[in-house]
């Protein structure tokens, strides 16, 4: 059953009186227990896609349905309750904060989050153990390496448990050993039942991915 | 999320910068408030405590001198019962009458020269322990708690050497003055007081070593010693008034009864004045700062923060909770540099105090902390920076979450 269901969406930008379509009627089923790969050239649109999918950023026509709900109407609180309960995102750049600890950072989501909100710690804990740094739970970023990093950032992702993970260039800034590393663990949150889209210039994810797509002219074509 | 927003402000050294500054500013500002308040109650002191903020100088005016012959010049007396029946009018009493005398308190430390005041039902301060005495009571004083009989009090560089209101009550002393005798010689009498009750001199402003005595014993030291020699001298007549609102339609009955009188006491307006601008110009030029480094610091912080806001967005976080978040962070700030500034605030007080003590022993007045100035200065230094911080968040958040999270990539 799909998770993330896109139906003609469209999107396009105005520049200075010029209109750039970014998106042209885009249909696509995303399902739990797969990975996801979208590729495509810079410029093509990858991360309008998922920043549309996110509810982060608007669209001009067609709908979104996010475990069953449409965002296309949504109002701005609306949204932010759907990235808090079924979406985890993870960023290229970590985007961790340098002040607080690695379970502090995976926290943070849970902290307004009625679900988890009471046992935010011990949980925060549980995840960083599933991506192997409970010998760096009292750590701040700084003292981690970036693939650590990325890991406590796909912890933070999985705090709130949401069903649809998305991940902007999460290797973009790591090494191939980590890269793989991080992949696997993602492959593995897939195989657990999460649907996983992953928005990458690196072929590797190719290994990993069980449906890649490539964002052409506007349009998302299966590879 | 409230402990994890405190444990990441205290981890957050740059914090540091801005809470030497507010409370710097909060300081600063209460300082201003605080002193004021001090003025403003130093005046009201002055006015409505100190008798003589209600006391009038009468003089006979000009016209009714000039119209009086020789004889009736040197006979003149004032209309006692005419003055005392005018509304609002409590006393009238010759100016000659309140006096220096020497008394029995002289030592190595004091010389002994101590201040009668006119002390009747209207004029004895409300703070006295002990007895009062009425008109015709005799050979009994009421003297400061904390009393000091020498008349260079002014010029004292320190009040250490104060006599214990518990050491003199009940006690007895001696009053001595010259009067003439039928040879045309001086001689001294001697006369003994007993006091009988204390009042606080500083809540009344007068000065340490000034004591009440009654009409009939001043009265009767005036017959011995200046009633003869001020025979045919025009003297000035104390007229006490019940409220100081009343003073302006005494005067004016006054006026009508051919009589010129000037208030004891007389504020000055421009001074006044002056210091009250002042003030609210250093408290404009304050809270002028506080909002310029608010919005600085702010906006400086919003761009170091500006990924972390839109992290929050992705997070989940909906635009209230994101500047709730940021309002309780400047907050976190403000009420840890309002909490400096009052420790400070009391420190300085006690230096100001000792100061005071030290170097204005004149001014009977002791400045005070005013738990309104505080509560002025926490809402300002509370209100100004939260909500500047909480509208620049708002205005940030009207942009692209995208946008914030790429800032500084663009």
């Amino acid at each position: 059953m799909s998770v993330v269901k896109l139906q003609n969406v469209e999107k396009t930008y105005i520049l200075k009186n010029e209109y750039i379509p970014v998106l042209k009627r885009v249909n696509a089923e995303f399902e739990c227990g797969k990975l996801y790969a979208i590729m495509g050239h810079s410029g093509a649109g990858k991360t309008t896609l998922i920043n549309i999918i996110d509810g982060i950023e608007s669209f001009n026509s067609g709908h979104i349905i996010i475990n069953g709900k449409d965002i296309s109407n949504m109002t701005k609180f609306e949204k932010a309750l759907v990235r808090n309960n079924d979406i985890g995102m993870i960023f290229q750049d970590f985007l961790l904060d340098d002040y607080l600890t690695a379970y502090e950072n995976v926290m943070l989501p849970m902290t307004i989050n009625k679900k988890f909100k009471k046992r935010a710690k011990e949980r925060a804990w549980e995840l960083l153990k599933e991506v192997n740094l409970s010998n760096r739970v009292n750590h701040f970023p700084k003292e981690l390496s970036g693939g650590e990093k990325q890991r406590v950032s796909i912890a933070r992702a999985l705090a709130n448990d949401p069903k649809i993970l998305i991940c902007d260039e999460p290797t973009g800034n790591l090494d191939e050993k980590n890269e793989n590393k991080i992949f696997e663990i993602l492959k593995n949150l897939s195989q657990m039942g999460k649907c996983v889209i992953i928005v990458s210039h690196s072929n590797e994810v190719l290994k990993y991915a069980d449906i890649a797509y490539e964002l052409k002219e506007g349009k998302l074509i299966e590879k | 999320m409230i402990k994890l927003l405190v444990m990441k402000n205290i981890r957050d050294k740059k914090n540091r910068f801005i809470l030497i500054i507010f409370s710097l500013c909060s300081l600063l500002l209460m300082s201003v408030l605080i002193f004021k308040a001090n003025f403003i109650q130093m005046q009201n002191d002055d006015f409505a405590n100190n008798i003589a903020g209600r006391t009038l100088v009468v003089t006979p005016a000009v016209e009714l001198i000039e119209s009086l012959s020789e004889e009736e010049f040197y006979n003149f007396e004032y209309d006692f019962a005419k003055i005392l029946s005018i509304e609002h009018v409590q006393e009238a009493y010759s100016s000659f009458l309140e006096t220096s005398l020497d008394t029995s308190f002289k030592s190595d430390k004091y010389d002994g020269v101590v201040y009668f005041k006119y002390g009747t039902e209207n004029t004895l301060p409300n703070n006295i322990v002990g007895q009062k005495f009425t008109n015709n009571d005799t050979g009994v004083v009421i003297c400061p708690f904390n009393f000091y009989p020498d008349s260079n009090i002014l010029y004292r560089d320190s009040f250490d050497n104060y006599l214990s209101g518990n050491s003199i009550l009940d006690s007895n002393f001696d009053v001595t003055y010259e009067i003439p005798n039928d040879n045309g010689k001086k001689e001294i009498k001697k006369r003994t007081f007993k006091v009988i009750g204390l009042y606080d001199n500083t809540m009344v402003n007068q000065e340490a070593n000034t004591c009440f005595m009654s009409a009939k014993d001043l009265y009767n030291i005036y017959e011995e010693t200046l009633a003869i020699s001020n025979e045919g001298v025009l003297t000035s007549v104390d007229v006490v008034v019940d409220n100081l609102n009343n003073l302006s339609s005494v005067i004016n009955e006054l006026n009508k009864l051919n009589y010129n009188s000037i208030p004891k006491l007389e504020i000055n307006v421009e001074e006044t004045n002056n210091l009250k601008m002042i003030s609210y110009i250093c408290i404009c030029f304050i809270l002028i700062v506080i909002i310029s480094v608010t919005i600085v610091y702010v906006k400086k912080r919003n761009v170091m923060n500006i990924k972390e806001i839109g992290l929050l967005s992705a997070l989940g976080f909906s635009n209230n909770q994101i500047q709730l978040i940021y309002f309780i962070d400047m907050l976190f700030v403000v009420i840890i540099a309002i909490a400096i500034s009052t420790i400070l605030s009391i420190i300085v007080y006690f230096i100001v105090l000792a100061i005071f003590k030290n170097n204005f022993i004149r001014m009977m007045y002791r400045p005070k902390l005013f738990f309104s100035s505080y509560i002025i200065n926490y809402l300002m230094m509370i209100l100004i920076p939260s909500l500047i911080n909480y509208w620049l968040i708002k205005l940030l958040l009207h942009k692209n979450i995208n946008s914030l999270i790429k800032e500084d990539e663009q």
